[in-house]
């Protein structure tokens, strides 16, 4: 058992220095485990997990928005929402990159899925913000860090998985328990924003009315782009998942038949680079899909935390301990899948403690947002790398900066609870 | 970096390389399969009736055999969902899996029988039969497909899981109530169709964002018993519940016919034995547990509406003439047959 | 080889462009039905589904070929070029058998385990065979790919600096 796992921590590092494509190595590690464990059937098994990975309705907004992202990049509708936010807050130091965040907090608002966060702001933003002076590495990392704070704003999908799993908590209160935790992670990267931006002294100029207003006018079908999201899900029109194809076609629309600036002929290249990206992305999701099945048939989760919990009576160290427990799982663990296992391993101890379910699903939700920024297992950072196109290692080092930022939220999370549940205890 | 340095580094990546084969080569040599564990996986949260009665049946498994046998229980859909579970069960990569008849009809056709509506009377009825020869002959069925041949796995028993009915955000007194309105049915043409003849349109979405889609109003209903629907929390946001029962679709639990033969007699008799008392159990925690979640509607506000179902009964006679057709209206009419 | 390859390669994208944009038409139609029909289009939820795993393992092999899978690049490019390119051919010999083994052999496994069971798609009333063909359907364009990346870079050149 032991000696399998080491197997599969040794295979892991050594393959990937190699620079085997994470997806690959994830996969094949677990082939190798599960053979070195007695199992049978190993590849079938391995070859269906991975299919059933993206065999998953609710993925469907990854390549969507990806693909609206291509379509607003060509057409030049993309450049144009940018003039006019730069416009707005050009003047402040790391002004884009606020802008980058607060789209990012706006866009949780309405959908429950980081990774279409990531697919949808980052494919038109980052390019921009590369054209404005703003660093590769640092827009990829603030793009992925700020898209996670779209699962703490509610609505959010992961929220509702947990309160499934705990059984006595009302997603009601956990949607709004949420909202002043994702508004606090998204200042706290805002700050962290600011800071890197007046080291390197990015800074596009003054604002003036007028060109606020032309650039408004000149952004204004792109705009209508959020309207039309926004309105067709908040009135209940379509799903956010649903939203994500209307947005294509919105994107479309205004790319080829009003705007007339992406031929039809181009749209071959369009489609293809999306489709590349998509599969990029949910290739990882597959491999690790085939992984995390293999974690949860031996146990492993139940293993790890067995072994650290109990390890003290002090309310502040066990609290410490769940969180760092729950920051190495999700750096190699999927999100859904982690909050599947450990809400029902954790929440005997949280209880014992005291502590207000609703508070610990915000704190767990808040430790795997940060695991979805790390790798080797991290949703946000694969879709933030492929559509930034960007380097894991090298984006992964930008993002040192956003992981202590997120951390002292986490912090602040974990040990003043009137965080999650001033809101919920005040209005529910 | 120097060739030297260069070389050392890739050979010892090398070398670590080989050690992991090898090791991985000695470790498969040593790890026999326990033949009695059994990994059993299912879709349910751990706090709902069926899981409970699945751990009930591990630990009276375990008991029977005196500590010989054991189940591994993976609850709440972490090995994905019942399809996902059956296939795992058909290849032997989970030896039991508990899952809802319906998408059973995928597998065996024979299965879809139990979606129809109106297909029982009431409770009663529903264990009279399942319990009867007619449901124990199902039971033996279900080991073959249409074609003659092996299913890949083999009954084990039912579980209950009660009624389902209707839940929308304005009340639905009669099916007339439901015309205009769009209610999310599972990824099953005959509930599909149920909703239809109904007047109501059949919208299906996955249902993990179910909650969302009755929030924003993609969908104004949906249909479920009642302890699925207060323990995904759509109770939140659903306002009013019409008890029509328009179907009861069993649980069942099945086993991997591969792990299955590779049991003793012995073995097999202590997990039938063990599967017996846990429908039993089972069947109690789910009266208890429909109580339960009546109650906490109610007093959450739902308006639980009590209503003639003849409109319904009527309503639905289409779709039994849709699908009872050749083995299934055989079976269809034999288990209407118990009642008339 | 490398011309086949890139025929190949042409064949996928087309394919994968195909794919995609029915999967766009299938998802705006869903949505349309429920307003425009009344009822929504049974199947469009699950052909949804089904052309995603397609789409995302036909886009795989491209992005194989085109060498846009995600990896932690830190050692390689700065190991000495002789010792990086023995990795290098280490490497893709790894992934060429994780390839065969898993989704060539394994996806041909779990695609005729699923015929042999008779498994059908609810609403789309086709075999799930179908949908689990896309792995080695993937796994051969994948394979063959790498055999010509194999190939480059046994016969590339290692003195002077080192390829990209
Ligand atoms: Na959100
Ligand atoms: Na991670």
């Amino acid at each position: 058992m032991s000696l399998a796992i080491t197997i599969l921590l040794v295979l892991f590092v050594v393959l990937l220095v190699i620079d085997i494509p994470i997806a690959f190595v994830l996969a094949a590690v677990t082939v190798v485990a599960a053979w070195a464990l007695g199992y049978e059937q190993v590849l079938v098994t391995v070859a269906s997990d991975m299919a059933s990975g993206p065999e998953s309705f609710t993925l469907l907004a990854i390549p969507f928005f990806i693909l609206a992202g291509e379509l607003l990049g060509a057409g030049g509708q993309a450049r144009r929402l940018i003039d006019f936010a730069s416009a707005l807050v050009g003047r402040f130091p790391g002004g884009l990159a606020w802008v980058n965040t607060l789209t990012c907090m706006l866009f949780g608002a309405i959908s429950g899925s980081a990774a279409a966060a990531v697919s949808s702001i980052g494919g038109t933003l980052i390019p921009e913000m590369n054209r404005k002076g703003y660093d590769r590495d640092f827009n990829i990392a603030l793009t992925t860090s700020s898209a996670t704070t779209g699962l703490l704003i509610p609505p959010s999908n992961v929220m509702i998985v947990y309160a499934v799993s705990m059984g006595n908590v009302s997603i009601a209160k956990l949607f709004m328990a949420g909202i002043i935790p994702g508004v606090l992670v998204g200042l706290m990267l805002m700050v962290i924003s600011y800071v890197v931006s007046r080291k390197k002294g990015i800074v596009q100029g003054s604002t003036t009315s007028e060109s606020v207003i032309k650039s408004g006018l000149m952004a204004l079908p792109s705009l209508m782009l959020v309207v039309l999201v926004l309105g067709g899900i908040m009135a209940g029109i379509f799903t956010p998942t649903e939203a994500s194809a209307i947005a294509v076609v919105w994107a479309f629309l205004l790319a080829v038949v009003f705007f007339r600036e992406v031929k039809i002929v181009e749209l071959k290249g369009i489609i293809y680079r999306a489709a590349k990206t998509t599969a990029v992305v949910l290739l990882l999701v597959a491999a690790s899909r085939a992984m995390s099945q293999f974690l949860t048939t031996e146990q492993i989760p139940q293993m790890c935390s067995a072994a650290l919990i109990g390890m003290s009576e002090n309310p502040v160290v066990i609290i410490l301990t769940i969180n760092v427990l729950l920051l190495i799982v999700g750096i190699f663990m999927d999100m859904t899948p982690a909050v599947l296992i450990f809400t029902p391993i954790l929440a005997p101890v949280t209880a014992a403690l005291g502590i207000d379910p609703v508070h610990f699903g915000i704190i767990m939700i808040t430790n795997l947002c940060i695991g979805l920024c790390t790798p080797p297992v991290g949703t946000c950072l694969f879709v933030g790398c492929s559509v930034g196109k960007g380097n894991i290692a090298r984006v992964s080092r930008a993002m040192i900066p956003f992981y202590i930022a997120m951390i002292i939220a986490l912090m602040l999370i974990s040990f003043f609870e009137e965080i999650s549940l001033w809101l919920p205890n005040t209005f529910g | 970096m120097k060739k030297t340095s260069s070389n050392i580094i890739s050979s010892s990546i090398l070398g670590v390389l080989l050690i992991c084969i090898i090791l991985a080569i000695v470790s498969r040599s040593q790890n026999l399969p326990d033949r009695g564990t059994l990994k059993c996986a299912h879709s349910l949260p751990a706090n709902h009736p069926v899981h409970q009665g699945i751990e009930f049946m591990g630990q009276r498994l375990e008991e029977i055999s005196d500590g010989k046998m054991k189940l591994v229980i993976f609850p709440s859909g972490q090995m994905g969902d019942e399809t996902r579970c059956i296939e795992q069960v058909q290849r032997g990569s989970l030896a039991m899996t508990k899952t809802s008849t319906a998408p059973m009809g995928n597998f065996v056709s024979l299965m879809k029988v139990f979606s129809l509506p109106y297909l029982f009377d009431d409770a009663d009825h529903f264990w009279e039969v399942l319990e009867g020869e007619i449901g124990q002959e199902l039971l033996q069925r279900l080991s073959v497909r249409d074609n003659g041949k092996e299913s890949g796995f083999t009954g084990l028993g039912y579980f209950d899981s009660g009624s389902r009915n209707f839940y929308a955000t304005e009340p639905i007194r009669t099916p007339a109530d439901m015309v205009g309105k769009k209610f999310r049915v599972m990824r099953d043409p005959v509930a599909m169709d149920l909703v239809e003849a109904l007047g109501g349109s059949p919208t299906p979405i996955p249902w993990g964002e179910l909650y969302t889609a009755l929030k924003q109003g993609v969908v104004d209903g949906a249909e479920n018993n009642p302890p699925s629907i207060t323990s995904s929390k759509h109770s939140e946001i659903c306002k009013h519940l019409t008890l029509d029962a328009h179907s009861r679709i069993p649980d069942m639990v099945v086993v991997s016919d591969r792990v299955w033969k590779r049991l003793s007699a012995q073995e097999q008799q202590w997990l039938k034995q063990a599967m017996i008392e846990a429908t039993e159990y089972q069947r109690k925690l789910w009266v208890e547990a429909t109580q339960k979640s009546l109650k906490a509607m109610e007093q959450d506000g739902v308006s639980i509406l009590t209503v003639d179902t003849t409109p319904y009964r009527d309503a639905c006679k289409p779709v039994i003439k849709k699908y009872a057709t050749g083995d299934i209206k055989d079976v269809y009419d034999r288990i209407r047959a118990t009642r008339k | 080889m490398q011309s086949l390859n890139r025929i190949l390669h042409a064949i996928l994208t087309w394919f994968s462009i195909g794919v995609f944009t029915i999967l766009i038409i299938d998802v705006v139609l869903g949505v349309g039905s429920r307003y425009l029909v009344g009822n929504q289009i049974r199947w469009t939820e699950e052909l949804a589904t089904f052309l995603l795993v397609w789409l995302v393992f036909c886009g795989a092999a491209i992005a194989y070929r085109d060498n846009a899978h995600l990896g932690i690049n830190l050692l390689m490019t700065k190991l000495h070029p002789g010792a990086a390119k023995k990795l290098r051919i280490v490497a893709l010999i790894i992934v060429l058998f994780f390839t065969l083994a898993v989704m060539v052999v394994g996806g041909i496994q779990l695609t005729m385990e699923r015929l042999h069971f008779g498994q059908m798609m609810s609403t789309l009333g086709i075999q799930k065979a179908w949908l689990y063909l896309s792995v080695p359907f993937s796994g051969t364009f994948i394979a063959l790919f790498n055999i010509e990346m194999l190939i480059n870079t046994i016969q590339s050149k290692t003195e002077g600096s080192a390829d990209a």
